[in-house]
């Protein structure tokens, strides 16, 4: 059954996420020089305060100025060995998650042109757009960028606490215990910042979603004379973004203000206590004074970094959460192991006691069984919802039947490789879409391989070749987005040259011809109709006049097959047909018609 | 293929800048201060002779001093202010530094001597102070720096006012 997926993102499970070990494994040397970088870089920071008190408790003190320079140089070096290490730390993970994003946009894409229609039909095109272009690269940062998120925190507090330790154990104990309270600031602003992030993001998506479906539908907002409201519902959501920008931007002011009260506090007390070991008591030097200062300035940096990991990390899982949505979205449409290629189709097609629905609770198509005998011209007819497109899914193998299988030149649709037997079936819609490009592109679409000479047969075949060289450029005009500079019975011409231009064993016309004129109409389907069995041609549409001279009709009613048989045949049932033909043509015609 | 070599190059070019310069810097400092002469300040009750013509200072030095001074080491001092005589400033050669034998909890004798022995004014103060005990700060200068600056010191644990005079931070020459 072929239910909507669900969108709803899960809880986070390490089980999950080691799914995702492969990409991460394959920058692990990538992984280990980061790794490298930030413990040596970590160890440059760490002797920076160590070289402070060394410059007051030797060189200024001894009046060494021979050590003054050499500590200076010292200094110096070990700022340039931690800004370097931290900029090729960056560099790393840049080559590493840019990397890894290329070959994460592949995989996605993959995944996603792999999952069935039902996906698609269920989400926005926006909302792909997005997982594609900032989920994937989010993705691959976080993993590119493992270490430096996940581990770099820890060396950044582990170094300043051992040079205190080394320093002077007792306050290494002062610093752990207040340590707690830095933690508590950090995550109580963290998380409430991090929350609103969400919000923010979720809501962008949602505007961007809308922004993208609203510009693509620019004809009926135009239509319809909704331009100022579908401005003024964008601008409306551009507010609220703002809104949540300020909200972010006062839970920063309070949590700058907080946290200065809190440092202030605590290094004011530290300075007193410091100072009154040196002056009163005299077993503190002035440099390890200083360097006391500096750890333990890294330390609450330090500490304020850990105590955010955890949410840090939540939220770099968000994008891959979304991702591993997408992943983890089961392709019920897939090729076995052992697939069989099609070769050259003959054309014949059947459903044997075939059952689907696009949904558990309803149905669409009961126990439908039918036989396209290969090179033959097969209309499928009946009313709007009855399940004629649903068949030409199925044949496409764009979804599986819930019952029942289809079968190409005797054998089951499901062993056969997809991608070569798609390759000989031609489809065209009701609604033709076409690229933003030139009529002759738009033709080639359907073979890469095509001569210009086929391309213009392929027209011509379609009852396109006129109207295309009415134009001032004639194949190379441009056709604007979506086809809109062409009218719907132009672009349906150049649907069907499409299909055509591929040379199919099989072609289905689903309503194509639905906005020609009944001549033209006749013109293209005669021009189509197989000769020498090259063709199996199977056409849905209302107009039963332009089927009545297929070699078969299939009436579909209630799900299944009602009637089969050739036009005459039907009508002299006085069936389903043959109302559908008097609704069509009127009763007095039909029997005029008839004699 | 040729794609592929250039990225492996580019990936080991990428691992080699990542670590090397780290460790080239790292070594460069080691290197740095295990050339670095350190200046090691000391205090001593000398005693100043005039042996046939050349001066020779005889002080004790305690086991924690030991290591700051080898024989032929170069000590620094100057002799005070004293007498209308102005300060003057000597160096010394260590000749001799012999195992105490008194329980005193002086652990070292030491004999030095004065050089070169230009200077007019220094001899006067030496033959000055012939024989008697003074207490001086002096400093040399060893190759302990690693040892030294990456040892906790005596200062964080005593004070500075019992090694070197508190927050004046030392009386160093």
């Amino acid at each position: 059954m072929s239910s909507a997926p669900s969108a709803v993102t899960k809880r986070p499970s390490l089980r999950r996420y080691l799914k995702l070990r492969h990409y991460a494994l394959r920058y692990l040397d990538i992984q280990i020089a980061m790794l490298i970088c930030s413990l040596l870089s970590g160890f440059g920071s760490m002797l920076s305060p160590y070289l402070t008190k060394l410059t007051f408790d030797f060189a200024y003190a001894n009046r060494d100025w021979q050590l003054l320079v050499a500590l200076a140089v010292a200094g110096f070096v070990m700022m340039l060995f931690s800004q370097v290490g931290s900029n090729v730390q960056q560099y790393l993970q840049l080559y590493a998650s840019q990397n890894l994003t290329f070959a994460m946009r592949a995989d996605f894409l993959r995944h996603l042109y792999s999952l069935p229609l039902s996906f698609f039909h269920a989400r926005s095109t926006g909302e792909h757009i997005y997982r594609l272009n900032s989920d994937v690269p989010g993705t691959s940062s976080f993993i590119g960028g493992i270490v430096s998120t996940l581990i770099s925190p820890f060396f950044s507090a582990i170094y300043p606490l051992l040079g205190i330790i080394w320093l002077d154990w007792r306050f290494a104990i002062v610093a752990v215990v207040a340590t707690p309270i830095f933690i508590a600031h950090s995550r109580y602003f963290g998380r409430r910042q991090r929350e609103l992030s969400r919000v923010t993001m979720a809501e962008g998506q949602r505007i961007e979603s809308e922004a993208i479906d609203r510009i693509a539908q620019i004809k009926m907002v135009k239509a319809f004379g909704h331009e100022k409201r579908e401005i003024r519902a964008y601008l409306s959501n551009q507010i609220k973004l703002i809104r949540l920008a300020y909200r972010s931007y006062w839970i920063r002011i309070w949590s700058g203000i907080s946290s200065g009260i809190i440092d202030s506090l605590f290094q004011g007390s530290l300075g007193l206590y410091l100072g009154y070991r040196v002056v009163v008591v005299g077993d503190m030097t002035v440099g390890t004074v200083i360097a006391l200062s500096m750890y333990v300035v890294q330390l609450i940096n330090a500490a304020r970094r850990l105590s955010g990991l955890y949410q840090d990390i939540l939220n770099h899982l968000v994008p891959v959460d979304r991702v591993l949505d997408i992943l983890e979205q089961d392709n019920r449409i897939k090729e076995p192991l052992n697939a069989t290629s099609p070769g050259p189709l003959q054309g014949a097609l059947a459903l044997r006691e075939v059952s689907f629905g696009y949904s558990a609770e309803n149905p669409v198509l009961k126990e439908v069984s039918l036989e396209i005998e290969p090179g033959s011209f097969v209309a499928l007819v009946g009313p709007s919802g009855i399940g004629k497109t649903t068949i030409f899914n199925l044949l496409l193998r764009l979804y599986d039947p819930d019952c029942g299988e289809v079968l190409i030149d005797g054998k089951p649709l499901k062993q056969l490789q997809l991608s070569p037997f798609r390759q000989q079936v031609g489809i065209v819609l009701q609604e033709t879409y076409l690229f933003n490009d030139t009529i002759h592109e738009n033709i080639r679409y359907g073979n890469p391989n095509a001569s210009d000479e086929e391309i213009h047969q392929a027209a011509r075949q379609a009852d396109a070749e006129e109207f295309i060289q009415s134009l001032p450029e004639g194949y190379e005009t441009k056709v604007g987005e979506s086809g809109c500079l062409l009218s719907a019975g132009q672009r349906q011409r150049i649907g069907i040259a499409r299909a055509l231009v591929r040379r199919p064993s099989i072609l289905l016309l689903d309503e194509a011809t639905a906005s020609l004129s009944s001549t033209s109409e006749a013109k293209i389907l005669e021009a189509l109709r197989p000769r020498e069995r090259e063709l199996t041609l199977v056409v849905v549409t209302h107009r039963l006049a332009a089927v009545r001279n297929a070699d078969r009709i299939f009436v579909l009613h209630e799900g299944r097959i009602a009637e089969e048989g050739t036009h005459a045949y039907l009508l002299a049932q006085e069936g389903i047909y043959r109302k559908l033909w008097d609704s069509q043509f009127g009763e007095k015609e039909t029997r005029a018609a008839e004699l | 293929m040729r794609g592929q070599h250039s990225n492996w190059r580019k990936r080991i070019f990428l691992l080699l800048l990542a670590i090397l310069p780290q460790l080239l810097s790292l070594a460069g400092l080691a290197g740095l201060f295990w050339m670095l002469r350190l200046k090691e300040v000391f205090t001593a009750n000398i005693v100043p002779q005039v042996e046939s013509g050349k001066i020779i200072l005889h002080f004790d030095l305690t086991e924690m001093d030991r290591p700051k001074i080898e024989v032929g080491s170069i000590i620094h001092g100057a002799f005070p202010e004293r007498a209308n005589r102005p300060s003057a400033e000597f160096q010394a050669k260590v000749i001799d530094i012999q195992k105490s034998t008194s329980t005193s909890g002086i652990a070292w004798k030491v004999e030095a001597e004065i050089q070169p022995l230009k200077n007019h004014q220094l001899i006067l103060s030496a033959k000055a102070l012939d024989f008697q005990p003074i207490t001086l700060t002096m400093w040399s200068r060893t190759r302990r720096a690693l040892t030294v600056l990456l040892t906790r010191d005596d200062y964080s644990k005593k004070g500075l006012q019992g090694v070197m005079g508190g927050m004046k931070m030392g009386n160093a020459p």
